[in-house]
């Protein structure tokens, strides 16, 4: 079974000497495609570190990142931009919408920069599974943390990628909005037949994962 | 390809003529000034007709200057107040120059557009390679995983076979020891009463396995599809509270069920009563006597949120995620004990994921379980 | 040191960036108020200066001062100091009038007098001469020899017997052309001399002195005082004379001092201006620190008093190198200004010479002292809104602070797909109040520069030197009354013996080239009824023949009369210069005025027929009469003034023949429209490099807001941009967008600058048509300002965001979104 994302003796190391930090210490990953993997890992643990690589947000100092087979490196910034817009959808804990933009234009943000036209009604279809068919032309300022997160979910999923990475999305979350946005992600994951990394430090939310993956102090412990 | 030889073609011509036109414009000038020169020599020589041998020779115009004339010359011109730039031939030459100038200029510019032009489409054919080649990749991606999915489920079937073969193993092994031991020998008529017994509730225990096992295997290949219908979230909950209802008043157990606003949400009544009602019994199989289970329901932005607490023991944060595993019963000690197949949790995690709902586990305020339930409403 | 300077300071070390550019915004208005309060003052002083060092220094002479009131005079408190001079005698001489005068020190120095080689006379029998004298006497010698003159002591009735003396020639001096035209001449002997040859009782002095404290006098109070003293001392009012040249070239224009304050509110608004929107824009980052601030116990005066002292801090440091650097680059620019503006101008190259020696100090104490304090009232003033928003952040909102207004829109019409220009023009809609003052700051001085440029290319010299002179070619007389060391000066004899005459004018017909010869006649006198501040107004009246029919009718504004009519001789066309002074006199007015006619006088009475608006070529006086009206009122010859006009091919033979002529009479004056044009040229041109020089400082102002504001959009933007790049945007799309934004910024100003500012010019071109500004009249857009200014413009826009971005790209793109954390 092919893996559709795999990292290969993964490093990032920050500082030296004394403040050497070695946020990702020899990793080797693998996420299957179509599945719910978390990510787990107290605060330090080098998890955003590793997520932001497995997107090609930042360069390891040594090792590899596979998508899709494609050794993600390789490619020069130019390439990779576009090869990140195509098969990755990002989510952040915060800060996921541009102000400046109403709650449409957040979620089709992807697909202009892409330079295509927009799929108005699968568009339409995600927006009213996450219930803001009504806010449409929302600003960003006018909507509570769950809201903006859903917008967030919506973007990653418009563009429809291979992929989508979350970095914590309901960090700033109460309890009852973070299961709402979960098991949101979750279930239009599943069917768009997507892959979900997502980086958490909640373990309750790690249940819901397919597969939990443990990182300490740069490695992984347990997968 | 064609494209580019066009606009190759496109730009050779334009070089072209761009420098015929220079030469042509340069040839106008060096023209103008001649005549201008000649005009000269005709006004001297109409002036002074008498004199036209020696115009005729000094305006020779093979030879040269030499410094004294020059400054004569100049000395004349700027007696009577003539700067260079008053002469004619200096305004035709800037006038030609300014021509000519202009013409490169312009030339200059069509072809800086042109060539961007270029560059912009051919950039846009590598472009469009480039998705086209990615595209490609997907779908073959898609047809791997769709491949990988069908050996995936048949090795589902045949873990499941597998485990449930492993299951069914030591209850029926145990069974057949009893009446093995009831056969044989003497026994007592309390000793076979407890025999007896045993078997009945070894064959009970079997008849749940069973029945979960066949849930689970139907669920699993297929057989079994979740049908979900407009109808009143209450109900269903209602339904399941009441058969467990009877084992919870056996233990002294109180199932609270907080008010809340009915809604009607699209569900498969039967199934997802089910797993409610798997839910349910384990909170009251591990529970102890006198305690109290509570069900609280409320309405988040786009689903129903079921919380189902109870006071037991609860179960340990590393053992959390195992539970929906299937098969999985926990280390502990007082789970061991109790009757179970291990597969409920499963069960009720499928039953909800098919239908985009959601189960986990947390820990409920007072140290038992807090099992949270997702339904969407729409 | 106090924790809130202390932080303050902190601050200011880390806001480097900000604060830089602050400093220069700080560090050029410092400049350009010093550089303008300088420059403005030098020119002021500099021509004070240049005129005492060219002109006779003295206010007053006395004529015919006892010995003994000499010194009493010298002892007058209210004079500075005084000169004497004494005429002894004349030396005997045929056909020329010798005088033999002495000077003491200081008569010779207010008087200016110069050598041509050798010392004023010291000794006893020191005489200085002329080579005119020597010639006229027929005698030959050189410094150092000895000459024997015939000559006549001045006695109380008359001239003395003949003498004879020897003399040792101890110096020479100029003879003039003057001189030798009238035969008159001058030879200096010694005091000593003088006082030896005159008796104490019979010796008349002239007086030469300064009156002490006369800076803040004006010139009629100086003379008041001159006539006042003089009685005093028995001077009748006939042997007081003011030097009036000296006197009224000491007079400066308020206007000009107007001129200077107006400049420097601007600096300061526009300085103002750009450091407040420095603060402001800048300000948006900082307020969940000062929230932080807060929460842990800082009060709203802390605050403000931090937001203060940064600010101050700053200032503090750039102020002292603006203030530097203009000190040192001010000399060398009042330099370059002196000599541009020297020229034909034998005052303004005096002037030069001063400031090229240093000799005009040019840093005053005072200047500084009010550079410092309109930067730091800038400052302050820049500080107080910044200071105002600081203090009322309230901590928890500035905690939770997510770099969104919380007032404002709520929803937004937006677009079904999205492009990165339309993202831009999201990102610019939202900030609508930053991106508007950067672009108004900017376009305001985009709009200046255009006025500037309108009025400096509306002003064609040509138009304006043709106001000034109709033809090609002038020869006028040059007259002027009330001149009691030149009363041959005054038209009433002049007219009586006219050089202009029939012959004359033939003469200048014949010069090769001329082809028209227009005379124009003049007549003064009194208008008894019109009279300022107790002097009574005078009458010009210039004659036109009938070639100026049409030309006097056009210009009628009120009323209306021909030239027939006029002919008449009862009617008589004011010129609307007129009603500046006496706005209350209207068509139909009569006015009885009393005319010279050489010594005598007639009244006459005339009606006010029109008003005319005329150029200063027509001859610029106040009331217009045909030619014959005056012939029949005065015999004598009026002709004034010659208006040649020359075929083009021949104009310099002519002028050259012309000017010869000219130079017959004393009385003559010549002028010619390519000089007019020259000097206009010049004029013009000297204006545009001022003011373009000032213009492109201001615009640095503004140019340092825009910059501020590019940078500062981005930093507060960085997280939003590193999240855009995060789910997809590339570089290169990142370099678009920031490049569209300049696009839409430079648009925007240029919108401003050559849009409003070409319509602004238009109607300062009509205010400066109405009020004769430059003569201007006709409308020329400027094309090259507004093509450079465009240029330039876009130019900045593009290096900008090259920079901007280049800078942003510096930090990984992990940094960006980091950063946000």
């Amino acid at each position: 079974m092919k893996a559709i994302l795999e990292t290969r003796d993964l490093v990032k190391y920050y500082g030296k000497g004394d403040n050497l930090v070695k946020a990702i210490d020899h990793t080797d990953l693998i996420i299957e495609p179509g599945e719910f993997t978390a990510i787990v890992g107290r605060s330090g643990s080098g998890k955003s570190t590793l997520l932001h690589m497995l997107g090609g947000l930042d360069r390891p100092d040594s090792g590899k990142v596979l998508i899709e087979g494609r050794d993600i490196f390789k490619l020069k910034d130019e390439k990779l931009a576009v090869f990140r817009r195509r098969k990755i959808g990002f989510i952040f804990q915060s800060y996921n919408l541009v102000p400046s933009l109403n709650v449409w234009e957040n979620i089709v943000l992807p697909i202009g920069l892409d330079g295509k036209k927009v799929d108005t009604e699968y568009v339409m279809d995600i927006i009213c599974r996450i219930g803001m068919e009504d806010k449409l032309k929302s600003l960003p300022n006018t909507l509570s943390g769950g809201q903006q997160q859903r917008v967030a979910i919506a973007r990653a999923l418009a563009s429809r990628p291979a992929i989508i990475l979350a970095d914590e999305p309901t960090g700033n979350l109460d309890s009852k909005t973070e299961l709402e946005v979960i098991s949101m992600l979750k279930s239009c994951v599943s069917e768009y037949g997507q892959t979900l990394v997502m980086i958490t430090h909640d373990e309750t939310i790690a249940q819901m994962a397919d597969r939990m993956i443990v990182i300490e102090d740069g490695k992984v412990v347990r997968a | 390809m064609d494209r580019r030889k066009r606009t190759g073609v496109a730009l050779a011509a334009g070089l072209l003529f761009l420098f015929v036109t220079e030469i042509l414009l340069l040839f106008l000038a060096g023209n103008s000034l001649y005549k201008e020169e000649q005009g000269k020599l005709g006004a001297l020589v109409l002036s002074h007709p008498e004199q036209e041998t020696e115009y005729i020779e000094l305006f020779d115009r093979g030879k040269q200057r030499n410094r004294q004339e020059e400054e004569a010359g100049k000395e004349l011109e700027e007696r009577y107040g003539y700067t260079p730039f008053d002469g004619r031939s200096v305004k035709t030459f800037a006038a030609y120059g300014i021509g000519m100038a202009m013409v490169f200029v312009a030339g200059l510019g069509v072809s800086w557009v042109l060539f961007l032009r270029n560059k912009r489409d051919r950039q846009q054919d590598e472009n469009n390679q480039e998705e086209l080649r990615e595209k490609y990749i997907e779908l073959q991606n898609h047809f791997e995983k769709v491949r990988e999915k069908l050996s995936r489920e048949e090795n589902n079937i045949k873990s499941l076979i597998t485990d449930i073969s492993h299951q069914l193993k030591t209850p029926i092994a145990s069974l057949k020891m009893s009446c093995e031991l009831a056969g044989s020998a003497d026994l007592t008529w309390e000793e076979r009463e407890e025999f007896y017994k045993k078997e009945w509730d070894e064959i009970q225990r079997l008849e749940n396995l069973l029945d979960s096992l066949i849930h689970v295997s139907r669920l699993e290949s297929g057989m079994i599809q979740i049908q979900p219908e407009m109808g009143s979230l209450k109900n269903t909950l209602v339904q399941a509270v009441n058969s467990v209802y009877m084992k919870a008043y056996e233990k002294s157990i109180d199932i609270s069920l907080d008010e809340f606003q009915d809604v009607q949400i699209v569900h498969d009544s039967k199934w997802t009563g089910e797993v409610f009602v798997n839910i349910l019994d384990n909170a009251v199989k591990y529970s102890p006597e006198h305690t109290e289970i509570r069900i609280r329901v409320t309405e988040l932005a786009t689903c129903m949120m079921l919380e189902f607490i109870d006071q037991g023991t609860g179960i340990p944060a590393e053992e959390a995620h195992r539970v929906f595993q299937r098969f999985y019963r926990g280390n502990q000690e007082y789970v061991k004990k109790q009757e179970g197949s291990g597969v409920g949790l499963y069960l009720a995690r499928k039953i909800l994921e098919e239908q985009k709902g959601t189960i986990c586990v947390k820990v409920a305020p007072e140290g038992g379980n807090n099992f949270v339930v997702t339904l969407p409403k729409k | 040191m106090k924790t809130v300077t202390k932080t303050a300071l902190a601050n200011v070390k880390q806001n480097k960036g900000r604060n830089f550019l602050c400093g220069c915004a700080i560090a050029l208005t410092t400049f350009l108020i010093f550089v303008v309060l300088t420059v403005g003052y030098g020119m002021i002083r500099v021509q004070l200066a240049s005129v005492d060092a060219y002109y006779p220094t003295y206010h007053i002479m006395f004529r015919q001062v006892s010995e003994k009131n000499t010194k009493a005079l010298q002892v007058h408190n209210d004079i500075e100091e005084i000169g004497l001079r004494m005429d002894l005698g004349q030396i005997i001489d045929d056909d020329a009038t010798i005088i033999m005068t002495a000077m003491d020190n200081n008569g010779i120095r207010l008087n200016k007098a110069e050598l041509e080689e050798g010392t004023f006379p010291k000794n006893e029998k020191d005489i200085v001469v002329s080579k005119g004298v020597l010639e006229e006497l027929g005698i030959q010698g050189k410094l150092g020899d000895e000459i024997t003159i015939p000559y006549q002591i001045y006695e109380k009735d008359g001239m003395g017997y003949a003498k004879e003396d020897t003399f040792r020639i101890c110096g020479f001096m100029e003879s003039s052309d003057l001189n030798k035209e009238k035969k008159m001449y001058f030879v200096m002997n010694s005091m000593e001399y003088a006082k030896q040859m005159i008796p104490e009782a019979d010796r008349e002095y002239r007086v030469m002195f300064r009156l002490a404290d006369a800076e803040h006098m004006t010139t009629d109070e100086i003379e008041e005082r001159g006539k006042e003293i003089g009685e005093d001392f028995g001077v009748p009012e006939g042997n007081v004379v003011e030097n009036r040249e000296y006197l009224v070239a000491n007079y400066t224009d308020p206007s000009f001092v107007k001129g200077m304050i107006v400049v420097i509110v601007m600096v300061v608004l526009a300085g103002i201006l750009t450091i407040y929107s420095i603060y402001y824009v800048s300000m948006i980052p900082k307020v969940q620190e000062y929230g932080k601030l807060k929460a842990i116990g800082s009060t709203k005066r802390q605050i403000r008093q931090m937001v203060f002292r940064e600010g101050m801090l700053v200032t503090a440091l750039a102020l002292p190198v603006g203030l530097l650097i203009s000190s040192f680059l001010s000399r060398w620019i009042m330099k370059q200004m002196i000599t541009f503006m020297a020229g034909e101008d034998p005052l303004m190259q005096v002037a030069a010479e001063l400031v090229k020696n240093g000799e005009v100090s040019l840093l005053h104490w005072w200047i500084y002292a009010i550079t410092i304090m309109a930067v730091l009232f800038t400052s302050a003033v820049s500080l107080a809104k910044p200071m105002r928003i600081a203090a009322k952040v309230s901590p928890i909102e500035a905690m939770r602070y997510q770099g969104l207004e919380k007032r404002g829109k709520k929803v937004r019409k937006g677009y079904q797909n999205l492009t990165i220009f339309r993202l831009t023009k999201a990102n610019m809609a939202r900030n609508k109040k930053r991106t508007g003052i950067t672009i108004v700051t900017l376009g305001a001085t985009g709009i200046l520069f255009m006025v500037v440029a309108t009025i400096l290319s509306c002003a064609a010299p040509k138009e304006i030197a043709r106001k000034d002179i109709e033809s090609d070619y002038k020869i006028e007389l040059e007259t002027w009354g009330g001149d009691k060391m030149n009363p041959d000066r005054d038209w009433r004899q002049v007219q009586q013996n006219n050089p202009l005459t029939k012959a004359f004018i033939d003469q200048v017909h014949d010069v090769d080239g001329v082809e028209e010869v227009k005379v124009k006649t003049f007549m003064n006198g009194e208008i008894p009824k019109l009279s300022m501040d107790g002097e009574i107004w005078g009458a010009d009246i210039i004659g036109l023949d009938a070639s100026y029919a049409e030309t006097l009718e056009k210009g009628e504004i009120q009323g209306h009369v021909t030239y027939e009519e006029l002919e008449k001789g009862d009617k008589i066309l004011m010129s609307a210069n007129m009603l500046y002074w006496f706005p209350e006199l209207k068509v139909g007015d009569s006015l009885k005025m009393v005319l010279n006619m050489g010594d005598d006088q007639v009244e006459k009475t005339f009606e006010i027929g029109a008003i005319g608006d005329y150029y200063e070529s027509l001859g610029g006086s106040s009331f217009y009469l045909p030619q014959s009206v005056l012939e029949k009122m005065n015999p004598n010859n009026l002709n004034y003034t010659l208006e040649i006009t020359v075929n083009d091919q021949k104009k310099n033979s002519a002028y050259q023949e012309l000017q010869a002529l000219a130079d017959n009479s004393e009385y003559l004056v010549t002028g010619s429209y390519e000089e007019q044009l020259q000097k206009w040229e010049k004029n013009m041109r000297l204006m545009s490099v001022l003011c373009y020089a000032f213009l492109i400082i201001l615009g640095g102002i503004g140019i340092m807001n825009l910059v501020n504001t590019m940078m500062n959009s981005i930093y507060t933007r960085r997280r939003e941009l590193g999240m855009i790049q995060a789910i997809g945007m590339s570089e290169k799309q990142l370099i678009r967008m920031l490049q569209l934004e300049g696009i839409i910024y430079t648009l925007g100003t240029l919108a401003v600058s050559v849009g409003i500012g070409s319509l602004v010019g238009y109607g300062a071109f009509l205010y400066a048509k109405t009020k004769h500004i430059f003569q201007i009249s006709e409308y020329h857009f400027p094309v090259v300002p507004a093509v450079l200014l465009i240029c330039v413009v876009a130019f900045l826009q593009v290096l900008l965001t090259y920079g901007v971005s280049a800078n942003f790209r510096k930090l990984s793109l992990i940094d960006r979104i980091r950063y946000a954390e």
